[in-house]
């Protein structure tokens, strides 16, 4: 149970972090997390055990974070809103507004177009570390459709105006 | 496309943007204090959601729940259906509507011969000045007769009745050519001769092959004697009987019963009518009438089944057909045989119509059993990805 205990406290960021990525609004994600994990604590008997009970969390919540993207209609109150309004603000001040902010900011931007069945894979990719075939547990699909997703999802990030204008500051320097 | 390596470092930029809320941690292992003690009893409304066998066995309840409610409010059905014996009326309230029923459910529940009862209940059918309105009476087979307000009266079958029985008869005659009129006229004089009537007679002469048909009603007294000159004239010269079936059965019990129940009712009705002049509302009046209209209904009823078995009881029914001996047809050879070509063809074109019959005929099914599976599979599919996600 204290293993258990540990598990959930050291997963906690992250996984927050995930939940703030897909849905943009850190309220809604930390609500979202906390569901997940409530669910995860109650149904800790049918956690797998070994390296399948990371797939297994993320999967919870994701989850939880696409009932709550679909039940408030999160998802399309902040595409009318605009792409950045979820996210945290990028005038962090002169000192922050390193190269790597502005990637950040590119990236948001460009994410925030993407399409949930695509956001979510590239989210749990390459943020949260999940291999293909954990990705493929937590969004409960074929590991053959979350590589295709992946690689649908680079292309588009690639034309992506925000992501494009940064490659070409990027040459420039 | 983009380098896997720039989304890394962009998402990891702008992940740690968003701060862990401070004591989110702490929070949530607040949260799940209750349940770590596993006081399951006192947690939320959302640990209690039922499993899916749950629901499985909450639906089922609920089905026999709402069966037992219609069975409760329906009550048993019609008395008739099973042999419920008895009618009750709203008790302390005047219901027109309310059915009453006479006899025919007890018939089929109490023993021949008497010793059931048909009444169980003590209800009314309301009241008029303080007086209950009598609901009308059940009568049970076998000749007792249940009374609300009277003593029971005992008809016993036969000791007051003569034995009815309702005797048939049917005979096929075949003749020679040229005799059927006088066969059938002989018939008929049968009904004269045992002081009975020609209830229905026809024949055909001309044309096809000559035939006639007469139905006798005789007294029953004298339904043999009068089977016995059908059978003299089959057995004359020319005259065959081709089949001879005669048959009777015994319904003195069920004459009784109508009577009993007749006489039941006409009691009833008295009552009913007694009551009438003793009605001083509207209301009241309408409520009387309408059981009086419900009697002399169930009254008129019965004594039209009556007035028919007494008249099959009265006189008997014989049926006497009479045909004329048909010689055997001579076999005619077709003057035409078809080639073996045509044949073939004849044979090829019938069973190509029968073959498209049969694909036309099996594509309906397969369609259906294609259509209810996959809808089945859809339905498990969906329901086994929304269990998947309710148990996550």
């Amino acid at each position: 149970m204290d293993d258990l205990d540990s598990w959930l406290a050291e997963s906690y960021p992250r996984a927050y972090r995930t939940a703030c990525l897909v849905l943009r609004s850190p309220a809604e994600a930390e609500d979202a997390v906390q569901d997940a994990f409530l669910r995860v604590w109650r149904f800790r008997d049918a956690i797998p055990p070994g390296d399948g009970r990371r797939a297994w969390l993320y999967r919870v919540v994701v989850n939880a974070c696409l009932s709550r993207l679909r039940a408030d209609k999160v998802w399309r109150s902040r595409s009318d809103d605009g792409a950045l309004d979820g996210l945290p603000s990028g005038e962090r001040g002169p000192q922050q507004d390193t190269e790597d902010a502005a990637l950040g900011r590119c990236v948001a931007d460009a994410l925030s177009r993407l399409p949930e069945h695509l956001r979510v894979p590239v989210v749990l990719r390459y943020y949260s570390g999940l291999a293909e075939k954990e990705i493929a547990v937590a969004i409960q699909r074929r590991p053959g459709t979350v590589k295709s997703r992946l690689s649908e999802a680079r292309r588009r990030l690639a034309d992506d105006p925000a992501l494009v204008a940064w490659t070409e500051l990027e040459v420039a320097r | 496309m983009i380098s896997e390596d720039v989304l890394e470092r962009g998402l990891a930029d702008l992940a740690e943007q968003y701060d862990v809320p401070a004591g989110a941690v702490d929070r949530l292992r607040t949260t799940l204090e209750p349940d770590d003690t596993e006081a399951s009893a006192t947690t939320g409304t959302w640990r209690r959601r039922p499993t899916p066998r749950g629901w499985l066995a909450l639906s089922a309840a609920a089905v026999v729940a709402l069966v037992g409610i219609a069975f409760a409010i329906g009550g048993q059905g019609h008395p008739a259906e099973f042999g419920a014996a008895d009618s009750t009326g709203g008790a302390g309230a005047v219901q027109p509507g309310a059915p009453s029923y006479v006899g025919s459910g007890a018939e089929g529940a109490a023993p021949s011969g008497g010793g059931a009862t048909g009444s169980a209940g003590g209800t009314s059918g309301g009241t008029v000045n303080g007086q209950p309105i009598p609901a009308p009476q059940s009568v049970a087979h076998g000749g007792i007769v249940t009374d609300r307000n009277d003593a029971a009266k005992s008809i016993v079958p036969g000791s007051s009745t003569a034995p009815r029985v309702v005797k048939t008869g049917h005979v096929d005659l075949q003749v020679h050519k040229g005799q059927v009129s006088s066969v059938l006229g002989q018939v008929t004089a049968i009904a004269d001769l045992e002081q009975g009537f020609v209830a229905d007679s026809s024949s055909t002469e001309g044309g096809g092959v000559p035939s006639g048909r007469a139905t006798l009603r005789i007294p029953v007294a004298n339904f043999d004697d009068a089977v016995n000159r059908v059978r003299t004239i089959g057995h004359s010269p020319g005259a065959k009987i081709l089949a001879l079936e005669t048959s009777g059965q015994d319904v003195t019990s069920q004459y009784v019963d109508l009577r009993a129940r007749i006489k039941a009712l006409r009691a009833t009705r008295s009552q009913f009518i007694t009551l009438l002049s003793k009605a001083r509302t509207i209301g009241q009046t309408l409520a009387v009438q309408q059981r009086i209209t419900d009697v002399q209904t169930q009254l008129e009823q019965l004594q039209g089944q009556l007035k028919v078995l007494s008249s099959q009881t009265r006189y008997s029914t014989l049926t006497v057909t009479v045909d004329q001996r048909v010689a055997p047809p001579v076999a005619v050879k077709p003057h035409h045989q078809a080639s073996g070509l045509h044949r073939a063809f004849d044979r090829s074109v019938s069973r190509f119509a029968r073959g498209f019959d049969a694909i036309v005929a099996a594509i309906g099914p397969i369609l259906l059993v294609v259509l209810v599976g996959g809808a089945l599979w859809l339905g498990a599919w969906f329901g086994y990805r929304r269990l998947r996600r309710s148990l996550v």
